[in-house]
């Protein structure tokens, strides 16, 4: 009983001692004679604070949505698949921040306040907007009468975003360019300057999802590189502490046994990899890196014809319809093709080039991991590139020098609300990628699986079961987000869609990988996953920032239409409020803007990177000497085993156990010497170290408590 | 069970909360769930002893698979049948409460298949058995494994791990305390 007071006395837990011998109940009843009265109250509240909290945890676990979706994603296909489920939720929440933030400071406004007050105007400009506005007639109208119109009408309205669509809440064009007050309350002064809250809405959407994509990559990233850290323990963690003793119920348990068999599947397959990269001869090295070369060339050259064909489609979608679009002759539903024309080559280009790139990968034998970020890299630059060239096509036809209405700086006198047409581009975008999204899972996944299934011996060698891939739909949700985000600056209410469009595509996805995949043959791993789908929706939240600042700051509002239509630039309206403000506060702003204020600013701010980077490298350096200290221990442990063993001299085999389970004995005896430890009672039932050993890490004393 | 606080003493609590980790609350609780697990042999005596069989119906047992493994190694009369107390004990060790080496010395207990105070190969491989479940592990895959678990934890390189060796891997695995234990 010494040694467990010397152990844990100084804690003030002394009457806890007794219960942390190993031994039964009965046998601690004799010890706790010696007991000392300690401070139970303490401990059981401390215990009683452990469980509170816990509970809360639960509580909170039980909120998180999908939740058993994913417990059971985990179990059959690893953390890998579910790494993408995870990703998919992250994005359903961002788009429905993203719509209440429109919902509430836009739509809301703009339906209860209905009292015009007064407009925005351009200070410099004396031209109206009216006649401008007169000529823009939302699209067709005129031409359908309500009684001629055809449910047919209407689908191919709700799939372009035009004719009963276009004049709605959904599109920028619909919003006014006034300042309102609520109607109903005449005393109440709250006035509402909606251009304002237009573009300060849009501005803070993009800033929160930077701030949360930041913060959710550096979480990742500070996951990964705890992982990757403790690699000295990771194969007894996963045994020792693999199962979870909590589980009471047969399907989790289920789902347990698959995961633990995944994750050191994984683990060994990674080794395995490792190894045989490790022994590598140089011809072999030298062929790999020639195939790696021709591969990447060829990437290249697929990359540049994808947007070739891009271009291509959407100059000739513009030209037949300036030929064409406007004859009453022509028929609809060519009309719609063809509009669709460079949606078409872009979502079928998408699904057919990550094909490629996925079985070139293949050859140039790169670690699974490393694959999919290869793929994804590569891929990546497809998606952006089409949607580069996309919005490139639009600028060229909204930006130009020689106006076909001058007065109203049109360009094409198709086009008199650019900003609604953008809208409509992208919202086209949102939609084909929903259907054919759909389709593809619904018509070609699905019947692909029941034949496969159904000819079994002869199918099953030429094409097989699907697995699920990553890189591919990884890119479909940020190819679907990319649209998101541009796309609600011109279509506020485009948010609203991609929740739904999230929300359905997570079942059709989970649907699908469980019916119709098989878990992949080569596991791969999350931890780094996270951060690199994060890092590719930056870059591609990067792109869309670039379109919608030069909307707002260079290009023109539309004269006929939106919050933004008697001023010159959208940008305005942010100078002209705070030149409406004192003079003082006009000033600091004024200052904020001015060199004077911003060389110091990147200047401090690169100073204040360096200190951090400088401070990084030292925790590096630290954690290194630490490591190494680490495994010093572990040597030293070990020469002091050896000593020991070397000291009771045994050459006789049966009897070197027997001894070896004394010298560990003395080896944690000799660790606890200061504790004045004391081996007089036998140990109870199992003859080897268990008793004596009780309090014999100093560790796990402190681990425990 | 209105008469489980009659079926111990106030002593019998207070002694049993101060040799466990529980509160008498709580130990009420256990016993409750001792109870549940054969109701007409309890009723009759509250320290009868349980055959295994019917231990092993409580759900975290049920689908543990170590099972086997925890009864042997609390069962005072070693057959793997548990008195209350024993069952008592199990609890406490798997409880919230139960310091780090307490667990792991009772880990090290249930993973020690033949009882002769050495992880060796076989009982390492009869725990990735019983963790991977139905579908095992190749037997590459397994060597593979055992391997790579040696040359963390096996300091002395005797293709064993005393419970030291144990100890010391497992004071740097940090899912372990999380995972080994019942919530109650």
């Amino acid at each position: 009983m010494v040694a467990l007071r010397g152990s844990s006395g100084k804690r003030g837990l002394i009457d806890l001692t007794i219960r942390h011998v190993p031994v039964r109940v009965r046998k601690r009843r004799r010890l706790e004679g010696k007991r000392i009265k300690g401070f139970g109250w303490r401990v059981s509240m401390q215990r009683r604070w452990k469980k509170s909290r816990e509970n809360m945890h639960d509580f909170f676990a039980k909120l998180e949505v999908w939740r058993s979706p994913m417990h059971s994603i985990e179990g059959k296909f690893g953390t890998g698949i579910l790494s993408y489920f995870q990703f998919m939720r992250w994005l359903l929440f961002l788009n429905l921040v993203i719509f209440l933030l429109m919902f509430l400071f836009i739509l809301l406004p703009a339906v209860i306040f209905t009292r015009q007050v007064g407009t925005v105007a351009s200070t410099n400009s004396t031209n109206s907007t009216e006649s401008c506005e007169d000529k823009y007639v939302p699209y067709n109208v005129s031409l359908y009468q309500p009684t001629d119109k055809h449910i047919s009408d209407y689908i191919v309205d709700v799939l372009q975003g035009k004719g009963i669509m276009e004049d709605t809440h959904l599109f920028y064009g619909f919003y006014p360019n006034t300042i309102q007050n609520i109607q109903e309350t005449d005393g109440y002064n709250f006035t509402y300057n909606l251009p304002l809250a237009y573009l300060l809405t849009a501005l803070s959407y993009f800033l929160i999802s930077l701030v949360l994509m930041v913060r959710n990559s550096a979480q990742g990233l500070q996951e990964s590189l705890v992982s990757s850290e403790d690699k000295f323990y990771t194969y007894c963690n996963k045994v020792f502490g693999g199962w979870d003793f909590c589980i009471n119920d047969g399907r989790a348990a289920d789902l347990k046994h698959g995961q633990i068999r995944y994750e050191l599947k994984t683990d060994l397959e990674e080794q395995r990899i490792l190894q045989k990269q490790a022994k590598r001869t140089g011809g072999e090295k030298c062929r790999l890196y020639t195939v790696r070369f021709v591969v990447n060339i060829f990437v290249l050259a697929i990359l540049g014809a994808g947007g070739f064909l891009i271009y291509y489609a959407s100059t000739f979608a513009l030209e037949w319809t300036a030929q064409y679009g406007t004859a009453t002759d022509t028929d609809a539903f060519v009309k719609l093709l063809v509009t669709y024309t460079p949606s078409l080559t872009i979502t079928g280009l998408n699904m057919i080039v990550p094909i490629i790139f996925d079985k070139l990968v293949g050859f140039e034998d790169y670690s699974p991991e490393f694959e999919i970020q290869m793929t994804l890299l590569r891929t990546v630059f497809l998606r952006l590139a089409s949607v580069a060239t996309l919005l490139g096509t639009l600028y060229t036809q909204i930006a130009c020098s020689a106006y076909a209405d001058a007065e109203c700086r049109v360009c094409d006198e198709e086009i008199r609300c650019w900003e609604t047409y953008v809208g409509q581009e992208m919202y086209k975008l949102v939609i084909m990628d929903f259907l054919v999204g759909t389709a593809v899972t619904l018509f070609v996944e699905f019947p692909r699986k029941f034949i496969v299934s159904r000819f079994k011996d002869k199918l099953e060698d030429v094409v097989g079961y699907q697995e699920f891939q990553i890189p591919k739909n990884v890119l479909d949700i940020v190819y679907s987000q990319t649209l998101c985000w541009i796309g609600t600056f011109f279509a506020p209410m485009l948010p609203a869609i991609c929740v739904i469009k999230t929300f359905i595509f997570f079942y059709l996805k989970k649907l699908s990988l469980m019916h119709n995949c098989v878990p992949s043959t080569k596991p791969f791993r999350a931890s780094k996953s996270r951060t690199f789908f994060m890092v590719i929706l930056l870059v591609s939240f990067l792109l869309c920032i670039i379109p919608v600042g030069i909307g707002i700051v260079q290009i023109y509002p539309s004269r006929a239409c939106g919050p933004f239509r008697s001023l010159n630039t959208m940008f305005e309206i942010v100078t002209q409020t705070i030149a409406g403000w004192p003079t003082v506060v006009r000033d600091i702003f004024f200052f904020l803007g001015s060199a004077g204020f911003l060389v110091p600013a990147v200047l401090i701010l690169c100073l204040l990177l360096y200190y951090f980077r400088a401070l990084s490298v030292a925790h590096k350096k630290m954690v290194a000497v630490l490591k190494d200290q680490l495994i010093l221990e572990g040597k030293d442990k070990h020469f002091l085993l050896q000593r020991v063993y070397e000291l009771q001299g045994t050459t006789d085999p049966t009897r070197a156990k027997q001894n070896k389970a004394q010298a560990d004995r003395k080896a944690a005896a000799a660790k606890q010497a200061p504790n004045g430890y004391n081996n007089e009672s036998p140990p109870p039932r199992v003859p080897s170290s268990a008793w004596d050993n009780n309090t014999s890490h100093p560790n796990s004393v402190d681990d425990g408590w | 069970m209105g008469g489980s606080s009659s079926q111990f003493t106030q002593e019998e609590l207070k002694e049993y909360q101060e040799l466990t980790y529980f509160t008498k609350k709580e130990i009420l609780h256990v016993f409750k769930r001792f109870y549940a697990l054969d109701p007409p042999s309890v009723r009759a005596n509250k320290n009868a002893r349980l055959p295994k069989a019917k231990i092993w119906t409580l759900p975290e047992l049920k689908v543990n698979p170590f099972k086997d493994r925890i009864c042997d190694v609390f069962s005072s009369s070693g057959d793997g049948d548990l008195s209350f107390e024993d069952f008592l004990d199990m609890m406490s060790v798997f409880s919230d409460s139960a310091p780090k080496n307490v667990k792991v010395e009772y880990a090290f207990k249930v993973y020690d298949f033949d009882s002769d105070g050495y992880l060796d190969k076989t009982d390492l491989k009869h725990v990735v058995d019983r963790l991977t479940g139905d579908q095992k592990l190749s037997d590459t895959e397994m060597e593979q494994l055992v391997d790579n678990l040696f040359e963390e934890a096996d300091l002395d390189e005797d293709d064993q791990l005393s419970f030291a060796e144990f100890e010391h891997v497992i004071s740097k695995a940090p899912d372990f305390i999380n995972s080994f234990r019942i919530r109650l």
